[in-house]
């Protein structure tokens, strides 16, 4: 009984939508074309999205399902347009088989592309050990590129703000009052984090402080995380209000 | 050089592309990503910073084409006060219960 109530509802929804979309391209506010119907399928697709708010429901499957391949599809032609194509298949592949290519194979290409087919090999059991020469291969060289640069970028550039002096000229009072912020709030929260002595006394008072500006730095990562997800909804409501059903301009 | 994104993509720009051949870059990133990229705003790793809808409506104000984003964040300035009032309700019935508790 539960079960034919929800197919009834399912139905009754999907009528609606149709009924709905029938009226807007007869009365002309929904074009008769291919953006008229990219839209009636933005619109349904995201409804079906919400539709989960309600419950778990075919409809919410299929665009689910639908969100996943096309995502995975779109993944496949940027990596081939970007990647593959350019790096391997154009300066490799077609003048190693093609006559009328103007430029020479550059066979300089075959060991990363044997690499990389090395990764895929963890697939096979008797060949999975060639994967880990990829992989030593990868690390050491991700390693050797990115240390010197990420501590340059993350550690060194970062320290230099909070090193920068109070009063050496031309500053106004706000930014000095922002740098003496800024050390007070570095050295407090550095406090917090040392362990290694208990917090009591002048060290207690100082990592409290720490907790303030820790505690402040979480309210704005979730203020700005709730703007995040909200800016998502706005723009989906946008989307179904002004492009579907010509209610806002 | 702008980096509009959704990823990480800013950080891996600042630190292979601007640490080593010092152009200027910009970023426009998610509002869940802000906070994380405003320290490199401070320290000029990045010239400029769109965050999220707020950094996008404040570029549609400056450049004078106020569209999408700024009538985005008239619902998105509502619901923020909605959530700041129920945070103040749910710490006045935090204190109030407690010192029921304790009296």
């Amino acid at each position: 009984m539960r079960k034919d109530s929800n197919f009834f509802i399912l139905v009754g929804t999907i009528g609606l939508f149709v009924c709905i979309n029938i009226f807007l391209m007869a009365s002309g506010k929904l074009p008769f074309s291919s953006d008229g119907f990219g839209i009636i399928l933005g619109a349904g697709l995201t409804l079906a999205i919400y539709s989960f708010l309600y419950k778990d429901n075919p409809a919410f499957k299929i665009a689910e399902n639908l969100y996943v391949g096309v995502s995975l599809g779109y993944t496949i032609i940027i990596t081939w347009f970007n990647f593959l194509k350019p790096d391997l298949y154009d300066p490799l592949i077609v003048p190693m088989f093609s006559k009328a290519a103007e430029k020479a194979p550059q066979y300089a290409l075959i060991f990363p592309s044997l690499l990389g087919i090395f990764m895929l090999l963890r697939f096979s059991r008797k060949l999975s050990w060639l994967s880990r020469w990829t992989f030593a291969f990868v690390v050491g060289l991700g390693a050797g590129v990115s240390i010197p640069r990420v501590i340059s970028a993350f550690i060194l550039e970062q320290i230099k703000p909070s090193l920068h002096p109070v009063f050496s000229g031309g500053e106004t009072i706000l930014s000095s009052i922002n740098t003496l912020l800024i050390m007070l709030g570095v050295i407090s929260v550095l406090i917090y984090f040392i362990f290694s002595v208990e917090h009591k006394g002048a060290i207690g008072k100082v990592s409290k402080i720490g907790i303030w500006f820790l505690m402040i730095s979480f309210g704005a990562s979730f203020g700005y995380t709730v703007m995040g997800r909200l800016s998502l909804l706005i723009g989906r409501i946008q989307f179904l209000l002004r492009d579907w059903l010509n209610i806002l301009q | 050089m702008f980096d509009l994104a959704a990823g990480t993509t800013i950080e891996t720009w600042i630190v292979f592309g601007k640490e080593k051949y010092k152009f200027e870059l910009g970023a426009g990133c998610t509002a869940v990503m802000g906070p994380d990229m405003y320290p490199f705003l401070q320290s000029k790793q990045l010239s400029g910073l769109l965050g999220g809808l707020k950094g996008a409506a404040e570029y549609e104000a400056l450049v004078g084409k106020k569209a999408n984003a700024v009538s985005g964040m008239r619902p998105q300035s509502v619901v923020h006060v909605i959530i700041i009032l129920f945070v103040i309700f749910g710490n006045i019935v935090y204190f109030t219960s407690r010192r029921a508790r304790h009296a």
